[in-house]
Order: C-alpha cells, then structure tokens, then sequence
C-alpha cells in the first residue's frame, strides 16, 4: 500500500490498542502504522458509516449466499450463519515476504518429516526424534508405513496458525497437516470483503488469491499418475462436519466432484466413484477426511466416512491423496519443541518461524521446567486422541488444582507438554458499532507446486470480539476477517476471476454420483408428497362444512377417509367430519408418526440439508423457513407452508441447471404426483354406491387435484365425467394430469446413461412408452361408466410407477442390477 | 526339522445377500530363524480377481481382495506349508535379572537404533496397562532372578491363577473383565500376560499362529489346537525376542508356526472385512494343523 500523505496520525474512531499486546493498526505511542493509514484514507470522511454499510453489506451477503458452518452445542447443534467481520487483517508487502520465506521452510521441514516416519524413520533410529513419538503415537498410523517416498509429497496442503506476540514475532501456534480446513472459507471470506468494501480493496491494492488456486489446482493434477486428465474428487465427511460449506464451496469452485465415503469404491488397487453412469475412476482424492477414518479395513474399523481398500490403494500408488494418509502423527505439540535442531539437521539452516516455546515431559530437564513453571504454562496432551484431556491454562488454575495437574504429569511425564502462553497481538474489529482490538490468529495456507511450496497470499483470521479471551474458536463464538496482503506499490495484473470451467457433472451425465442421483429423486418425491398433503389438508376444511358437504354427504366422508389414509389413521366408527378432522390434523403434526406430514417434512429438511450446497442458496433460506412452522398444522400454518412450498418448486423448476440430477428430481416429482393423482381418482372418482359421479364431487376431484381451475379455463360449460377425465388423464397440456407426468418420465428416462444395465434400462424405458400409449389410448368413456374397469386401470397404473421407482433405485442407486 | 501342513477355513455366512466385500488377511506363516514357509495357497469363493499382498510394519503378510458379486456366503481357505526348526533352547541362568535387563531396554531404545521396542511398551486398545494385570507378578524377584526364569514363573503363576474356558469371552470382551473372572482363551491370556510384562518394562508382543494338532508321541495334546493359537513374545536383552505361551506354560517350540508379530490382536487379526449390505454375519473357523512326511514335498 502506498504510504499514507500524513505519516503520523492517530487512530479515527477512538481506536486504541490494549497496551499490553502488539497491535497491528497503532503502534504504542497510539501513532498508525503505514498500511492501516492508508486503509482510513480511503474509508473516506466518514469511516463510521462506511463501516456500518460495509458490515450490512457483509451480513446480508452471509444470509443471500447462505455461508454457514455447523455448530457443536449438544442438543442445539446446527448450521449457523458463517461470522464475518467487514474489516479485514492487513499485512504489508514487506512483512508478508519474510512470513512467506518462514512458512515455505516449514512446509518443506514438515513434509521432510513426514517422509521420513512413513518411510525409512531415520531420525527415530538416530535419536533426532524420542521414539516415544513415533512409536507411542496412535497418529502413526503403521498400515500407512511405506507411503513415505523420499521423492514424493506427503504433505500437499499446510496451514498453520500464526499470532503474533507483543514484540511484534510472528509465532507459529499450530500445525495443520492432516485434513487442514478453511481454504474454502477463506475465499468466500475474499469475495463477500471485497464486494463490501469494493473501492478500498481495489484502491489498497490487495493482492490476488487467484493465481494461488491456479497453481493448488495444476499441483493435484500433477500428483496423479494419469498426466492426461485426471479426475479428483474432494473427499467430505459430508453435511454434518463442521466446515460441509466450505468443502461444498470449495469443490465448486474448482470443478472436483464432490463425495462421501459411500460414493467410492476401491477395487484393482483403483478408486473409482459410483455414478449414474456405473464406476468411474478418480485418480487424486483431496482428503477432508481425517486418516484414522479413511479406510474400515485397515484403520479404524468403526469409521462410516471411508472407503475400505483405500490404504492398500494409496500403497499401490493408483490413487493420490492430498494430504496422504497418516500426517495428523505429527500435529503433537511436542514435535515443537525438536523443530529447531530438526530444521538445521535437514535443512541445513535455522528455523525462521519461532514456535511457542514448548517442553515435553518425556526429557527429564523439560519436566522438571514443565513443573517448576505451571502457572505460566498451557498443558497439553502429547496426543490429542478422543478422550484426551483439553489443554489446561495454568494461570487459571487454584494451588490444589495445579498440585493435581503436576502429579497427573509425574504419573506419566511424556504424556504432556507444557507450552508458554503467547499473548495474541490485536487487530481492529467492528463490533457493536465500534472499532475495537480484538485478539487474532490468521491460518495460512501453503500447497505443493513444482518443487517447492507456494503461499496463498491472504488466509483466514479468526478473531475474539469480546477482545479479553485468549482462545479464538469459531466453534466459540469468534468472528473471521479476510486477509489482505498488500502489493508494494504497483497494482495487481492477475485476473479478477478466474476462466469458467464447465463441471464436470454438467458435462458427463455420467459423473453424477448415485448417492447425489438417489438424493435429488427423493428430494423431488418427498416435495411432491408434502405439497399434496398440504393442499389437502388446507381444502378440507371448507370442504366439510355444512353447505357445501349437504351437497353429496358422500364425498365429504370419501375424501375424509383418503386423506387420513395418507396419514396412516383410519377415523374411529361414527365420528363427527369435525372430530376427523381435529384428529387429521393432529396426526398430521405428529413427527414420530412415519407417514405424517410431519414426519414428511422432516425428511424433506434431511434430504434438503444434503444436498443444499448444490441447489440456489436460496433453498437453504426456505428450509429454515421451513423448519420453523408451528406445531399444529391448522389452516394457516398449512397456508404458509403451501406458499413455501410452492415457492420451492418453483426454485427447482426455474433456478437449476437441467443437468442429471435436476431429472432425478423431477423424475420424483412426475411419479410421485402421477401417483398421488392415481390414488385420488381410485378413491374418490366413483361413488362407492356404483351410481355415476355427481357434479360436486367431479369437482372435488378437481379442485383437490390443483385442476379445477385449469378445467374450467379449457372446459365450457357443465362438469361431466368425460370430460374431467380427459383433462386430468388424457390431455397433453395439463401439467398436473397423468399424461403430463408420464411423457416426462419418458422424457427423462430416454436421457438417462445405460451403461451401469442396459438391459435393465431398455426393460425400464419400454416400461414408460407402453404406460404413455396406455394412458394415450384409454377409453375415457369406459373408465367414466365403469367404476370397477376404472378402479382397476388406476391401480395398475400405480403399481407400474411403484416399479418404475423401484427398478431406478436398484439400477442407478443401489448399483444391484448385474449388467 | 518337522514339516506341517495346516488348513484353515473361514466362512462368512449373512442373513442377506452382501454386494460386495473387501477382506485384509494375515494368515501366511512368517519366515523366520526357526521357521520357513514352504507354500501358501488360498482359496476364495466367490472369485476374487484382484487379490494383493502387501508386508506390513511388523513384516507380516497382508493378503488383500474384493468381492464384486452378490453373494450370501464368503469362504477363505488357507493351506500352508511350513518347515519349523526347534528355537535354540533358552538358558535360563545366562540372562540378566528383570532390574537390569530395563535400563539395558530404554538404553537400545534411545542409543543403539532399536526404538521400534518402544511400541511394545505402550497400551494398545486391546492391551490396557492395569494395575491389576501388572500385580499378576507380585511376588516374583526382579533383583536376582534371571529374566527368562521370571519369565517362566509369571507364566506358572497365570497357569494357577487362569482357567482355560473357550466360553467364557470372545474377541470384544474387555481385559478387565478377563481379569476379574479369570477366565478365557490363549488371546486373553496372551493379552494379560503382555500388559503385565510390558508394566515392568519389557517390551512384549502379540504372536498369532497354530499348533500341532496332533501331540509328538507321549506328550499330551495342546489345547487350543482346532483353531488359531495365540502367545506372547518377550524382548530379553542379549538375547532378543523369546516366545512364551501363557496357556500352555512353556516357551514356544516346534510344534507353534508363527504366523503374524504385532502389539496385541489388533494388529494380527487373521481376517478382518468390511461388506456391503448383508445384514449380520456369522462366521465359522476350522483350522486342521498336522505334520507332513518330509519326502512328499521335496521333489525329486
């Protein structure tokens, strides 16, 4: 950033530093330093209300794009709007050189290490490295033993936390190696800032996070053995992780397909992914999982996020991983305390990035200092497995808890480390309309690339508004800030964006995940299914009532009886259409009920959180619309969530691509409407006495069908049996009629891959075509005079499309037809 | 030098048809000084076209494979053929007292390039350091007797203290609980009498092998011999890896065929899948261990 006209300003807002910590906006006469002068300048004469427009802006961009992470709160565990503060971190061009040069050494050390414990463990049979934490770690996972090549990358994708201390140091707090996160975040991070405070970023200027992911993208192409075309998969542990958005975003935003354990199969020493269109290879796995869950064979058996053979495949060297598998045994703080004389050892020169200083336990003179100096220490476990202790601040404990504390740690001294507490370095936050100092750490993040590792110039900083705790967790109420590292000068030539790239998902039909297929079909279904029950539910009503139900008392009862068979309830013998309907719509409400609408809804939400992150964001918005309908569903409730639901068809039919998987939603959708059509003309077309149907009930039918009004615009003149059935079975042009719906399954079907059956697939197609003539060449005259021959049509008809649907989960999801 | 032939059959039943499978395998016998593994042949139904093997950290043999097709039924037999020599015979008296022999260990670990011994110290999940398993060798004298004898006093003290009851557990019951009811099998025992040793600082492992079926004349049959057997194998300076076997109360001879070295079962486990769909298994074992006559084998 250029310096700023006037070198020696104080803080605007009243800004000012907490004394103690290094503060990156003023330094301790309360002078501002160079970046941030210029970063006010061109705030403008009123940064306070730049400020409030720029966090509106941030906090309606969160909402509109439906940024979140999950929460960990026990029972109010749940997806939570992502925290974004609109002010971001500055680092200036000079200062960020000599970090890039500190954490290009470290990624190099790392990965060093990691080669050498997965491969030959030189430094464990030399003494470099205790033993203890080879060989006492349950990180070090032996199935992976020999997956460390000495000309290979075990360590693809770093981050690391950095904080600074008062002096100004920028320390290194922790190591992320295994399944490193935030990278998706940080980009969303980039793009919502920028929008936000769109002049000050271009005038700043702030250097490119573009060139960075072109380079991650060519370096995981490169891992591969199949140089062509490589296919990678960003491996999630799926929507309930914590950070699902950003793996969702991430992939996205680099075109890999995105999948679960469940969507990958290893077989021939090969990955391959389940797709609509049978196996398909992968030839690198960005791993978000972590190691010890990859693979049930050979790791933790218990594990339902990984693919077993993966290990075996990884030995083959078929598939690449990135990160590969195993790197978490060296995320023990007690590494920290050897990285010094490891760094000279094999880099030949002296570590540039300090660690907080830290003693383990297993050295007898680190002990003795570990319990000479409790309170001024953190105590951590050297490993960090499921039950282990959390680390445990010295200077907050009583005298008898820190007598407790020390004999834990002489019962087992190389079970702990004692680091020293760094006194995080502040940086200014917007917070309840002020500019506050608000203790940081920023991750950064660095990938393979040609020999040497590249730094992402930018990251993501976490920061503690409340600006007194010393520990930032996202999981604990902290906020994020972009990063903006400056160029020196000159302003940035990289493009803004970068070239589109089509997915791969919209190119191959194929490369559909079945898991993803089987998702987006039942998500067409359960929506069909709700807004059916919904529409019902809010027409019985005035159905009933006196006036109306006088006119053939028959229909009132039929329909009665076929909507609370929907609700898996029969009415008790003699009950009052009122008492039906008070119990309709009791059991409606009732989620523990399987068929309710309740319970429907339910589903509905699951599936939606599934697969949210490839819809418009805005359904993610309509589902928490959704999810916060009353208990009782009466009249209005039933209203509102019609319009919701109405609403979300209306997403699916307008704001998706036509891609697979939008035709397996709307494969759903046409068979399930067809049957719940189907279901209505059985039950309620023919009066149960075998006289021919009445005008109010030819009616009832169409009105609960969605057709009446439709009917009327195309029908003059009185209702009549005919005629209605032409309009709900025969005709072409009603979207709600059974023709309608099976020409589009047709429609679909004729588009779907056959590979994974073919003759299974031929058998299904035929299976549509001969319905379509069917219903094309039924006598409506036939169907209108004879309740029996009619009754027996639709149910045949039904049982064809519940075939249908079962055939199609056998062929694409389930993968059990043999081909 | 007897040569032994051993089968050994596992069958995986389902309540359903299972889609497909994928199996780990440790079942070929090791090589080693006292041992050679003449042949090893599996059998597999349905097919497995993509069988591996892969030597692991310990240097056992992993055999992996895959089942492509539905099937309600997996069968795995093994045979093997393995020479097995008799371990030069154990001197009790030349060996340093358990009180020596621990400096001596952490000595190697940290000076002489032997830190692969510190893993045989640890707890492992199925081998919890209690005090309880530790006190199993109160009484015993660490200062004079010599180690091998400690060893087999131990291992006389488990036989007083253990009965041998294949009813009694199975691969998921709890150590402590083995402890508390004193009653289990050769991998109880096995599992015991390592968290006893590696608590008074000896590095000590888990061997999975077979035994002899039928006994050398005069001698009473060993028990566990229908199936896998388990024992434990001690680290005793100057000396090295000694095998014991806490169910029988003798150090291993000519009639125990190694087949896998690791921590505690975990490590070893003779097979180990993963299927999909299926619903719950059953899983049925037969293991035939008997010597071969010699000139069978050697071709002419």
């Amino acid at each position: 950033m250029s310096l700023s006209p006037f070198p020696s300003r104080s803080a605007p807002l009243g800004y000012a530093s907490k004394g103690s910590r290094y503060d990156e906006c003023v330094d301790a006469t309360g002078r501002l330093r160079a970046p941030w002068s210029g970063f006010f300048d061109y705030l403008g004469a009123d940064p306070a209300a730049k400020l409030r427009t720029a966090t509106d802006a941030c906090h309606r961009a969160i909402i509109e794009q439906d940024v979140s992470m999950n929460v960990y709160l026990g029972q109010q565990s749940g997806s939570q709007p992502w925290p974004l503060d609109a002010v971001p971190l500055l680092i200036g061009a000079t200062e960020w050189k000599q970090i890039t040069r500190g954490l290009r050494q470290r990624a190099h050390l790392l990965n060093a290490l990691l080669v050498d414990l997965y491969g030959p463990q030189k430094l464990l049979r030399e003494g470099h490295l205790p033993a203890k934490l080879g060989m006492a770690n349950p990180h070090f996972l032996r199935a992976c033993a020999g997956l460390g090549k000495p000309d290979g990358v075990f360590l693809h994708s770093y981050a690391v936390d950095l904080a600074r201390s008062p002096d100004g140091q920028w320390w290194v707090i922790e190591d992320r190696l295994d399944a490193p996160s935030g990278l998706g975040y940080t980009l969303q991070n980039r793009i919502i800032a920028r929008q936000s405070l769109p002049d000050v970023f271009h005038r700043a200027p702030v250097q490119r996070l573009y060139q960075f992911f072109q380079d991650y993208r060519v370096s995981l192409e490169a891992l591969s053995r199949n140089r062509e075309s490589p296919h990678i998969t960003l491996l999630s542990p799926g929507p309930a992780n914590e950070t699902y958005f950003e793996q969702a975003y991430l992939s996205r935003y680099l075109g890999y397909t995105l999948a679960e354990g469940e969507d990958l199969v290893t077989r021939d020493g090969q990955v391959f992914l389940r797709t609509v269109g049978g196996l398909k290879r992968t030839d690198v796995l960005v791993r978000r999982v972590d190691s010890d869950f990859c693979d049930p064979l050979e790791l933790d058996p218990h594990s339902l996020l990984g693919v077993p053979g993966l290990v075996q495949a990884a030995h083959g060297g078929q598939i690449a991983l990135a990160n590969q598998l195993g790197a978490r045994a060296l995320e023990t703080p007690a590494l920290l305390a050897f990285l010094q004389p490891l760094c000279r050892l094999l880099l030949g020169e002296p570590l540039l990035l300090p660690s907080a200083g830290t003693w383990w336990g297993g050295q007898e003179g680190p002990l003795n200092y570990i319990l000479e100096h409790l309170p001024d220490l953190v105590v951590k476990p050297v490993f960090r497995t499921a039950g282990a202790p959390p680390p445990r601040y010295g200077a907050r404990m009583g005298k008898a808890a820190r007598a407790a504390l020390a004999d834990e740690i002489r019962a087992q001294p190389w079970a702990w480390c004692g680091q020293e507490r760094v006194l995080h370095g502040t940086t200014p936050g917007w917070h309840e309309g002020s500019l506050r100092p608000m203790p940081f750490i920023t991750r950064f993040f660095l990938a393979w690339h040609e020999g040497d590792y590249t730094v992402m110039p930018g990251g993501l900083t976490r920061c503690n508004p409340k600006g007194e705790d010393m520990i930032v967790s996202l999981q604990q109420g902290s906020i994020s800030k972009d990063t903006w590292v400056l160029h020196e000068g000159k302003t940035d030539t990289t493009p803004a964006l970068p070239p589109a790239h089509i997915t791969e998902a919209l190119r191959h039909p194929a490369a559909t995940p079945s898991r993803m297929a089987d998702n987006f079909f039942w998500l067409g279904r359960y929506l069909e299914r709700c807004s059916q029950v919904v529409r019902k539910l809010e027409k019985i009503g005035p159905l009933i009532r006196d006036e109306i139900a006088m006119l053939d008392p028959a229909v009132a009862a039929d329909t009665m009886r076929l909507v609370l068979s929907s609700q898996d309830t029969i009415a008790p013998a003699g009950a009052t259409l009122e008492h039906q309907t008070a119990l309709l719509r009791q059991v409606a409400g009732q989620r523990s009920r399987g068929s309710s609408l309740a319970a429907n809804l339910d589903y509905l939400g699951s599936l939606l959180d599934r697969i949210k992150v490839r819809m418009p964001p805005e359904a993610g918005q309509m589902l928490r619309q959704m999810r916060r309908r009353p208990a009782v569903l009466d009249a209005a409730a039933c209203s509102a969530l019609q319009q919701q639901l109405t609403a979300f068809e209306g997403l699916t039919a307008e704001a998706m691509p036509r891609d697979t998987a939008w035709r397996f939603l709307d494969l759903g959708r046409r068979i399930e409407r067809g049957t719940q059509l189907l279901s209505l003309l059985h039950a309620l077309l023919h009066p149960p006495d075998g006289r021919p149907p009445t005008e109010f009930r030819l009616q009832t039918v169409l009105h609960l069908s969605d057709c009446l009004s439709t009917y009327r615009s195309v029908f003059h003149g009185s209702l009549n049996t005919e005629a209605a059935l032409d309009w709900l079975f025969h005709s072409p042009e009603n979207p709600r009629g059974l023709h309608f719906q099976i020409d589009r399954i047709n429609t679909h079907l004729g588009t779907l891959p056959e590979a994974l059956a073919p003759q299974a697939v031929a058998a299904l197609r035929t299976l549509a075509s001969r319905m379509l003539s069917g219903v094309r060449l039924a006598k409506l005259a036939e169907l209108a005079a004879d309740p029996l021959k009619a009754r027996a049509t639709f149910l045949e008809l039904r049982l064809e499309l519940a075939d249908m649907s079962d055939q199609l989960t056998q062929i694409y999801f389930s993968h059990a037809v043999a081909s | 030098m007897p040569i032994i032939r051993i089968t050994h059959h596992t069958t995986y039943r389902h309540g359903g048809p299972a889609t497909a499978a994928w199996q780990m395998l440790q079942l070929q016998p090791r090589n080693e000084t006292a041992q050679e593994c003449l042949d090893f042949q599996l059998e597999i139904t349905p097919a497995a076209p993509d069988l591996a093997t892969r030597t692991d950290y310990f240097g056992n043999t992993h055999h992996f494979f895959s089942i492509r097709e539905p099937h309600k039924e997996l069968s795995i037999t093994s045979r093997s053929t393995v020479r097995r020599g008799q371990e030069s015979s154990p001197l009790p008296g030349i060996t340093l007292p358990l009180a020596a022999a621990r400096p001596h260990v952490t000595t190697l670990i940290r000076e002489h390039g032997q830190f692969q011994l510190e893993q045989y110290l640890h707890a492992t999940t199925a081998v919890p350091l209690l005090p309880g398993t530790a006190a199993l060798a109160a009484g015993l004298d660490p200062l004079s007797t010599p180690l091998l004898e400690w060893i087999d006093q131990l291992g006389k003290k488990f036989s007083e203290t253990f009965v041998f009851d294949p009813t009694a557990t199975d691969i998921s019951t709890p150590l402590a609980e083995v402890l508390y009811n004193r009653r289990g099998v050769c991998q109880d025992f096995t599992h015991l009498f390592i968290s006893c040793a590696r608590q008074h600082g000896l590095p000590a492992a888990y061997v999975s092998g077979y035994l002899l079926t039928k006994p050398p004349p005069g001698k009473k049959r060993l028990l566990g011999a229908d199936a896998m057997h388990a024992w434990a194998s001690i680290f005793v300076p100057e000396m090295g890896w000694v095998d014991y076997d806490p169910t029988n109360t003798c150090f291993t001879g000519n009639g125990h065929i190694v087949v896998a070295r690791g921590r505690d079962y975990a490590d070893v486990s003779p097979t180990r899948g993963v299927f999909s769909g299926g619903g719950i298994h059953r899983l049925k074992i037969g293991v035939t261990v008997e010597p071969e006559n010699e000139r069978e084998l050697i071709p002419e």
